[in-house]
């Protein structure tokens, strides 16, 4: 159980987790834990159920392929993939405020494929 | 035949950031010609921000339910119909800045009526969200939506009438966000919501998707057949 925190602040609590389901209730995830004393990003995990129709996990606006991060999610039958924080920083992504800082969706197409 | 949840809906989209306003918007999709889409958001404190509209790139949204009761998330509920043209729905918001959340559905075998039964309440002390809403047609279809400012943690969640659930995000100390749909087979008085988490501050808002085909919701016009003189 959790209560209300202070609206206004940032995110407070490690890990952030998004799921997305899809029409046959299969799911997509993105779990990137953070440190919530630096606030630097620890890597990403990917999750994708078998069968799922989207297969891209997208940061930012994804019919503006241009500013995004497309995660490409395990295809079927394979187990949930990792992406580092070195990895993440080469993208941008420092701190879980820059992971935050857009939004988050799902999609069958990698943004402008 | 029942409406039935398409495979063209789009993946629901979140926006975790506190401090913005920007609008969300779903991927490409391409809903069926006919199809109804419906468009459901929310944001995590009516206080900060509410939805202002929900927009797409083709077909006319219509608004069909909105609130944002003081100590509550805001939401609404908007509607259109497929071309079956490729098409972006954006939900758009007005404040100062807070988490939101964009569900998109598309039904096929489906309609709307003239004026969709819909229903909203919010909850007037915390609890487990219930609402009934009065649905019109036979094979139906109710989609709703509930966020919790309350932000209780939803991991061992439980529906009421047998909902299936197609969109959860849970964002510690800010909101919970359920969406969910349940099958209305006969026309009349339909419950949803949860039984589990208690101690929410539910908003719940919901809207009848009838069967393609179903009974018009207002009588036909009887004419008298001439009579020979």
């Amino acid at each position: 159980m959790t209560v209300r925190g202070m609206s206004g602040g940032p995110i407070s609590t490690s890990p952030w987790v998004v799921e997305i389901w899809d029409y046959q209730h299969k799911m997509i995830s993105i779990t990137v834990p953070w440190n919530t004393g630096t606030r630097a990003q620890q890597g990403a995990t990917l999750h994708r159920d078998s069968g799922c129709v989207y297969t891209w996990i997208i940061l930012g606006d994804p019919n503006d392929p241009a500013n995004t991060k497309a995660f490409q999610c395990p295809a079927d039958g394979q187990a949930d993939s990792t992406t580092s924080a070195q990895q993440l920083r080469n993208n941008g992504l420092t701190t879980i405020d820059d992971v935050v800082a857009v939004q988050v969706t799902a999609s069958p197409v990698k943004p402008g494929g | 035949m029942a409406p039935t949840l398409d495979g063209s809906s789009p993946g629901a989209v979140y926006n975790d950031a506190n401090n913005t306003t920007t609008s969300v918007v779903t991927a490409s999709f391409t809903p069926p010609s006919g199809a109804v889409i419906v468009a459901k958001a929310a944001t995590a404190d009516s206080a900060t921000l509410s939805v202002s509209s929900i927009t797409s790139s083709g077909p006319t949204m219509t608004s069909r339910v909105s609130n944002a009761a003081g100590s509550h998330c805001a939401l609404a509920i908007y509607t259109g119909i497929g071309t079956g043209a490729a098409i972006t729905v954006t939900a758009n918001f007005t404040g100062t800045g807070a988490q939101r959340a964009l569900i998109v559905e598309v039904w096929t075998s489906a309609q709307l009526a003239a004026t969709p039964a819909t229903h909203q309440l919010a909850s007037s002390t915390t609890g487990a969200p219930s609402d009934t809403i009065t649905t019109t047609g036979t094979g139906s279809v109710v989609s709703w939506l509930n966020p919790d400012w309350s932000a209780i943690d939803g991991t061992s969640r439980t529906y009421r009438s047998s909902a299936t659930d197609d969109g959860y995000h849970f964002l510690t100390g800010f909101y919970t966000v359920y969406n969910a749909y349940q099958a209305a087979a006969s026309a009349g008085s339909q419950t949803y919501g949860l039984t589990a988490p208690t101690g929410q501050t539910w908003n719940l808002a919901a809207i009848e998707i009838q069967a393609s085909g179903s009974a018009p919701a207002i009588p036909p016009i009887l004419t008298m057949p001439t009579r020979r003189a």
